[in-house]
C-alpha cells in the first residue's frame, strides 16, 4: 500500500468524521400568511397515538390546500422519543410537526426543540386567554415563551361499574358512590367489601398501580430542586398501601396496561378504573364495550363517574412546531388550528368527549353533556370543576423516569421481595444511574 | 488536470483500489465513524437532549464504580453459564448418541432440537413472559388445576426464577444449533482412528476422551468462542422477559440492557458510549483468553512435531 493510498484512507476518513460538524444550517424565519385557502403545501406531522389523525379532515376544511402527512409512531418502550430525539439531533426538516405527552414533554422544551411561539410571526400569547392556563404555562421553555399549544386539559377521574355499586352499595348514584370513593380509607374499605361479597372473584382496582397518578400528583414541590430529589411522604405511604392492598387482594395483581388490565374493562371483574379525561373516550369505551364504540351498538350505560381519593392529571398531549421545519409557516396554521380553534374545539368535543382546551367552548357546552357511555351522566361538568384545581409547577422533565423507579421497587416490596429500607436502598441507586448528579433524600426522615 | 488527477490509476495494478472501495466506504461510513464516534462521545455528558458537554472520563469514573454496572456485569456471566455449561453437556451427549450410534429417524431428531433456533428470541421471550404469568399464566395454571400448588407463585418477580428462565430459554435455543455444529466435526474425525482404537480394545468411554474429544477442539473453540460473544451481548430475552428495566430489582439486568436503558430510556449517550467501549474490551480480552486456553495446548504439539 502506498503512501498515497494511506493518505486517501485517511482523508476518507476525516471527511466521514467531520460531516456532522458541516451539517448544521442555518434557520430562516417563517412568514405568517393570512388566508388559510392561499397556503398550499405539504407538511408531516409525527406523533404517538393515531388521535391526531382524526383531526385532520377538520383541518382540510379550512386549509384545503395544505396537505398533512400524518405518521403513527408508537412509543411503547419509547420508540417514538428515541425516533424523535435521533431526528432532530440530525437536524432533519421532517417533521415539521409533532407531539409530546406530558410525561416526557418537558424534555422537549429544555433542548429547544419546538419553536417559541410567543413572538411574531405566531403570537400565541394572544390566543393563551381562552386557553386553560395550566396548560399554557406548562408549556414555557425556561425563557417564558410558550413553545406547544394542546387540545386538551386532562383532569383526572374514576369510573365505576353501576352494576357492581348496586349489588355491593344498594346504589348506583355517583354522588353516593363517591362517597366511598373520594376517601383513600373508605376506598379501602369498600374493596374489602367487594372481596367478600364476590368471595374473591371480583375487585375493587385492577391493581394498586392504577393509583399512582393521583398518589404521584399529591407531591407540593418538584421532585428534584437544587440538584436534590426529595421523595415525599405520599409516596412513602403509597409503599405500605400497595403492600396492604396486595396482601389483603383488595386488588387484583394487574399491571396498568397490561393485556389483563384491558380485559378486566370488558368483562366486568373489576369495579373501579382510575383514568383521566382522555382515559374514557380513547382507553375505557373502546375497551369496555368495543361494539358500542364502534357505533354498531347501544351503549349499555353501565359505567359512572365518581371522585377520586384525590384530584390529579394526568397525561395531555402537546403539539408545536420543529425549530428545523422548512414550512414553518403551514405547520404554524396547523398547530394553531388543533391547539386553539374554537370551532375546531367544539367539533372534537362533540365527536369524541374529549375534554378540550378551549375554555369558552368548554362554559358553551359543559352543562348540556350527556355521555351515553356513563348512563347520560355529564363529566364535561365534573372535568370543568377539576381542571381548576391541577397544579403544574411542580412538573419536571425527569418525572417519567422517577416514577418508574419508584414503582420498581414498590413492587418489590408489596411482593415481600425486598424490606422498606431495601426498597428506598434500591431507589437511590436506580437513580444514582438516571440522574448521577442528584442527591436523593426522603421527607421525614 | 483529470489526466494527472487519475494517473494513479492509469497503472494496472493499482485499478484493483477502485474495485475494493465500495467496501471500505460502507466500512468506513458505518464501520469505523461510528467507533470512532462512539469513543468521541464516551467522553461527553449530555446538558439536556440536545447538546452534550466534555466531562473527560468521568464516565468510566462512575462506571467503573456503579453498584448495577458490576451487578450487570455478574449477571450476564451468571446467567451465559448457567445456560452455557448444559447446553455443551447437552449438545456433546446428543451429537455421539446421534452421530455414533445410528439412531433411527436421526434427522428427524436434527431437526426438531434445532427448531427452536428458528424462532426469534424476542418471540420466545413474550411466550415465556405469556407462560410465566403470575395471573393469567399457564404455568401457575396447571399447577393449579394439578393442586400442586394453592396460590399462584409471582414467578418473574423472584430474582433467581428470572435468571434461571433466562440461562434456560438459552439453553433451549441453542443446544440443537451446537449439536449439530459439533455432529459436523465429529463426521470430519477419520473412522480408521476409532478402528484402530477398536482394534487396541478401547472402550466406548476410553475411545470418547481419547480420540474425539481432543479431535473436537478446534469445534470447541469455535463453539466456546462465539457462545461467549453471543453470551456477553445477551440483550433481547431479558428486555422482553420482564418490564424491560431488568426487574425484578435489576436481576436479569445484562451489560447490554444496562447500555440500552442508560442510552434509550434514560437519554444518557455518553455514558451508553462508555459501557460500550467497556463492553467492547471485556469481549475482547474474554476471547483471547478463551483462544489461548483452549488452543494453546495444541499449537505446543504442533511445534513438537
Amino acid at each position: 500500500m502506498s503512501i498515497r493510498t494511506k493518505m486517501m484512507a485517511l482523508a476518507a476518513l476525516l471527511l466521514v468524521t467531520a460531516l456532522p460538524v458541516f451539517a448544521t444550517g442555518g434557520q430562516e424565519e417563517a412568514a405568517v400568511s393570512q388566508n388559510p385557502a392561499e397556503m398550499s403545501g405539504k407538511i408531516v406531522v409525527w406523533s404517538f397515538t393515531d388521535e391526531v389523525g382524526g383531526m385532520i379532515e377538520h383541518f382540510n376544511q379550512k386549509y384545503p390546500n395544505i396537505e398533512v402527512e400524518y405518521v403513527v409512531i408508537p412509543n411503547q418502550d419509547e420508540v417514538y422519543l428515541n425516533k424523535l430525539v435521533t431526528t432532530l439531533r440530525s437536524r432533519d426538516a421532517v417533521p415539521d410537526v409533532f407531539t409530546g405527552e406530558a410525561a416526557f414533554f418537558r424534555q422537549f422544551v429544555e433542548a429547544g426543540f419546538w419553536e417559541p411561539i410567543s413572538d411574531a410571526p405566531y403570537n400565541a400569547e394572544e390566543l393563551k386567554d381562552n386557553l386553560v392556563p395550566y396548560v399554557v404555562g406548562l408549556s414555557r421553555d425556561a425563557n417564558g415563551k410558550m413553545t406547544a399549544l394542546s387540545w386538551q386539559a386532562t383532569p383526572g377521574a374514576m369510573f365505576y361499574r353501576r352494576s357492581i355499586a348496586k349489588e355491593v352499595l344498594g346504589t348506583d348514584d355517583p354522588a353516593e358512590v363517591s362517597k366511598w370513593t373520594s376517601d383513600i380509607n373508605k376506598y379501602y374499605e369498600l374493596g374489602e367489601m367487594i372481596k367478600e361479597k364476590y368471595n374473591g372473584e371480583k375487585f375493587l382496582v385492577s391493581g394498586y398501580t392504577d393509583m399512582a397518578q393521583f398518589i404521584y400528583n399529591q407531591r407540593k414541590v418538584p421532585y428534584v430542586v437544587d440538584n436534590t430529589l426529595t421523595v415525599p411522604g405520599s409516596l412513602i405511604e403509597y409503599m405500605e398501601l400497595a403492600k396492604d392492598m396486595r396482601t389483603n387482594k383488595v386488588e387484583g395483581g394487574v399491571g396498568t396496561w397490561s393485556p389483563a388490565w384491558f380485559s378486566g374493562m370488558a368483562d366486568a371483574s373489576v369495579f373501579t378504573y382510575i383514568l383521566p379525561t382522555w382515559g374514557l373516550h380513547y382507553v375505557l369505551k373502546p375497551n369496555a364495550e368495543p361494539e358500542a364504540s364502534n357505533g354498531e351498538k347501544e351503549f349499555s350505560g353501565d359505567w359512572g363517574l365518581c371522585v377520586p381519593p384525590a384530584a390529579y392529571s394526568w397525561g395531555g398531549t402537546y403539539i408545536g412546531i420543529s425549530r428545523f421545519s422548512e414550512k414553518k409557516d403551514l405547520a404554524w396554521a396547523f398547530v394553531k388550528h388543533i391547539g386553539s380553534d374554537p370551532e375546531f374545539a367544539k367539533y372534537w368535543a362533540e365527536k369524541t368527549g374529549d375534554f378540550v382546551g378551549n375554555l369558552n367552548v368548554v362554559k358553551e357546552i359543559k352543562d348540556d353533556f350527556a355521555d351515553p357511555f356513563l348512563g347520560g351522566q355529564n363529566h364535561y361538568e365534573y372535568f370543568y370543576n377539576e381542571v381548576k384545581k391541577i397544579d403544574v409547577s411542580r412538573v419536571g422533565p425527569w418525572d417519567f423516569q422517577i416514577e418508574n423507579a419508584w414503582g420498581d421497587q414498590v413492587e418489590l416490596y408489596a411482593n415481600g421481595e425486598k424490606t422498606k429500607q431495601e426498597a428506598m436502598d434500591g431507589f437511590v441507586t436506580a437513580m444514582a444511574d438516571i440522574l448521577p448528579d442528584v442527591k436523593v433524600v426522603f421527607e421525614g426522615r | 488536470m483529470s489526466g494527472r488527477k487519475f494517473a494513479f490509476f492509469k497503472n494496472r495494478n493499482n485499478k484493483g483500489y477502485l474495485f475494493i472501495l465500495p467496501f471500505f466506504l460502507v466500512m468506513l461510513t458505518f464501520q469505523i465513524y461510528p467507533i470512532i464516534s462512539t469513543l468521541n462521545l464516551s467522553f461527553t455528558a449530555p446538558l439536556n437532549m440536545f447538546e452534550n458537554k466534555f466531562v473527560g472520563i468521568a464516565n468510566y469514573e462512575r462506571l467503573l464504580t456503579n453498584e448495577i454496572f458490576l451487578k450487570s456485569i455478574f449477571n450476564t456471566w451468571f446467567m451465559w453459564l448457567l445456560g452455557f455449561i448444559p447446553q455443551m453437556i447437552f449438545a456433546l451427549g446428543l451429537a455421539v448418541i446421534l452421530y455414533e450410534w445410528q439412531v433411527w429417524g436421526k434427522d428427524a431428531f436434527r431437526t426438531i432440537f434445532f427448531l427452536p433456533n428458528l424462532v426469534t428470541a424476542a418471540s420466545i421471550g413474550v411466550l415465556f413472559a405469556v407462560l410465566l404469568d403470575w395471573q393469567t399464566g399457564t404455568l401457575n395454571h396447571v399447577l393449579l388445576t394439578m393442586k400442586i400448588i394453592d396460590e399462584p407463585i409471582n414467578w418473574l418477580s423472584k430474582s433467581g426464577m428470572a435468571r434461571g428462565s433466562v440461562a434456560f430459554i438459552q439453553w433451549w435455543m441453542w443446544f440443537g444449533n451446537t449439536a449439530i455444529i459439533v455432529m459436523a466435526g465429529l463426521s470430519s474425525i477419520s473412522g480408521e482412528l476409532y478402528e484402530a482404537a477398536f482394534i487396541d480394545g478401547a472402550g466406548k468411554v476410553q475411545t470418547f476422551f481419547r480420540i474425539t474429544l481432543p479431535l473436537l477442539r478446534p469445534i470447541l473453540l469455535y463453539i466456546v468462542i462465539t457462545s461467549l460473544i453471543g453470551g456477553l451481548q445477551i440483550f433481547d430475552i431479558p428486555r422482553v422477559l420482564t418490564n424491560g428495566r431488568g426487574a425484578p430489582d435489576n436481576a436479569i439486568t445484562t451489560m447490554v440492557l444496562y447500555l440500552y436503558n442508560q442510552a434509550f430510556k434514560n437519554f444518557n449517550i455518553g455514558y451508553a458510549a462508555s459501557v460500550a467501549y467497556t463492553l467492547f474490551f471485556m469481549i475482547l480480552f474474554f476471547s483471547i483468553i478463551s483462544f489461548k486456553l483452549i488452543s494453546g495446548k495444541k499449537q505446543k504439539g504442533d511445534d513438537e512435531i
